[in-house]
């Protein structure tokens, strides 16, 4: 095992197809216990684990635990200090670079005229729900488009980010989307009595007094 | 350009069956024979010949290239008349035109939108009924938004109210 960032775990492992949205956590951020409070309960094989992922393992030991296993506890170790890390300065520095990329995707709704978007979790906890991705233009929440992004937990991103990296990043934030989709009949706006249901439609012509029937027209 | 080297499709089958093409419903060949349907539309009788053809292949020749346009033109009006409606309908239901991306819509069925009715303005979009929004679909079509139009998921909730329901609605 060399000490080249570039053969470590952790570019490896943000370069594979899938973990795109994931940053590069670094190292003295790991090493720093007090950055990894509370995560052990989290995690099967901790120890090993963390050792996985700051290449400390020293090999062939008989005792570890299986490969498949162990790589699990490490990926689930790894997502969870990138969701603490990604709310200190130095994350936020890393992600706005990727967001700035457009790395993370586009708004899919059409007026937000592709408005890069952020990685956002709907719960703090593991195995809840998958990432999803927020706009900041439209300030809703949308299932990513590629769908080998969304196989990540939403955990490992945490509720807060978007939220945070605005905060730190004001500038970044995009002007609110005003336009609003009207939908249109003929070029005629649609009055909101057309929305009603059949049940509603029979209801107001039942009640119409007989003789003086004037139903909505329809086509 | 292109030559067909399927002796046993017609233009209508080939054009369908291109990828991307999958929210195009079958326009049938009385419909666009129809004057009537055709009302306003610029054409050239070549060109509704190369549709109208039984079987294509490499002996048709030349197409004139804007089949594509003229086809898409009918199918707007086609979608409209009640056989249309229906077919929508089962390609709805079907989930053929995707699902909202919006996670508060729980994966709503969507319907194509045009953002215009002119040719060459914008390529189509998704209408999401919960949310009445419009999205760009996932899967990367390049039809034209003029080829549904952009009354077309008006025209199919108010011929098919019982498809909307008022928890769907945030105006009531």
């Amino acid at each position: 095992m060399t000490d080249s960032d570039e053969s470590s775990w952790i570019h490896w492992f943000c370069k594979q197809r899938g973990n795109e949205f994931f940053c590069e956590v670094d190292e003295e951020y790991i090493q720093d216990k007090f950055n990894l409070n509370f995560l052990d309960s989290n995690v099967k094989n901790y120890k090993c684990a963390l050792e996985v992922i700051l290449d400390l393992n020293p090999g062939s030991a008989s005792e570890d635990p299986a490969e498949p296993e162990l790589e699990a506890s490490a990926e689930k170790l790894y997502g969870l200090i990138h969701a603490r890390f990604i709310l200190t300065n130095r994350g936020i520095e890393l992600m706005l670079d990727k967001y700035n990329k457009g790395e993370f995707g586009t708004c899919p709704r059409a007026f937000c005229h592709s408005q890069p978007v952020l990685p956002i979790g709907l719960s703090d906890n593991p195995g809840e729900d998958m990432v999803r991705i927020y706009c900041p233009k439209c300030n809703d929440v949308y299932i990513p488009k590629a769908s080998r992004h969304s196989n990540l937990d939403g955990a490992f991103f945490g509720t807060g980010f978007p939220h945070m990296f605005f905060m730190e990043k004001p500038d970044a934030r995009p002007k609110r989307a005003k336009q609003k989709f009207v939908p249109r009949l003929y070029g005629f706006k649609i009055h909101p009595t057309a929305y009603r249901t059949a049940a509603e439609i029979q209801k107001d012509v039942t009640m119409t007094p007989v003789g003086e029937i004037d139903s909505p027209s329809h086509i | 350009m292109s030559s067909s080297q399927n002796n046993n499709s017609s233009w209508i089958d080939w054009f369908l069956g291109i990828k991307g093409n999958q929210f195009l419903c079958r326009v049938p060949t009385d419909y666009v024979q129809d004057t009537f349907n055709q009302m306003g539309l610029e054409y050239f009788s070549e060109i509704l010949d190369v549709i109208l053809k039984p079987v294509i292949d490499s002996s048709s020749g030349l197409l004139y290239g804007d089949e594509k346009k003229w086809y898409g033109m009918i199918h707007a009006r086609y979608i409209r008349a009640e056989r249309g409606l229906i077919a929508m309908h089962r390609k709805y239901m079907r989930g053929d035109f995707g699902s909202c991306p919006n996670i508060s819509c729980d994966r709503q069925n969507t319907l194509p939108v045009g953002l215009s009715a002119v040719w060459g303005k914008s390529t189509v979009k998704i209408h999401c009924p919960r949310c009445k929004s419009n999205f760009h679909p996932k899967s990367d079509t390049q039809l034209d938004g003029a080829m549904f139009g952009p009354s077309f998921p008006d025209i199919f909730f108010s011929l098919l109210p019982n498809l909307t329901s008022p928890l769907d609605d945030p105006r009531t």
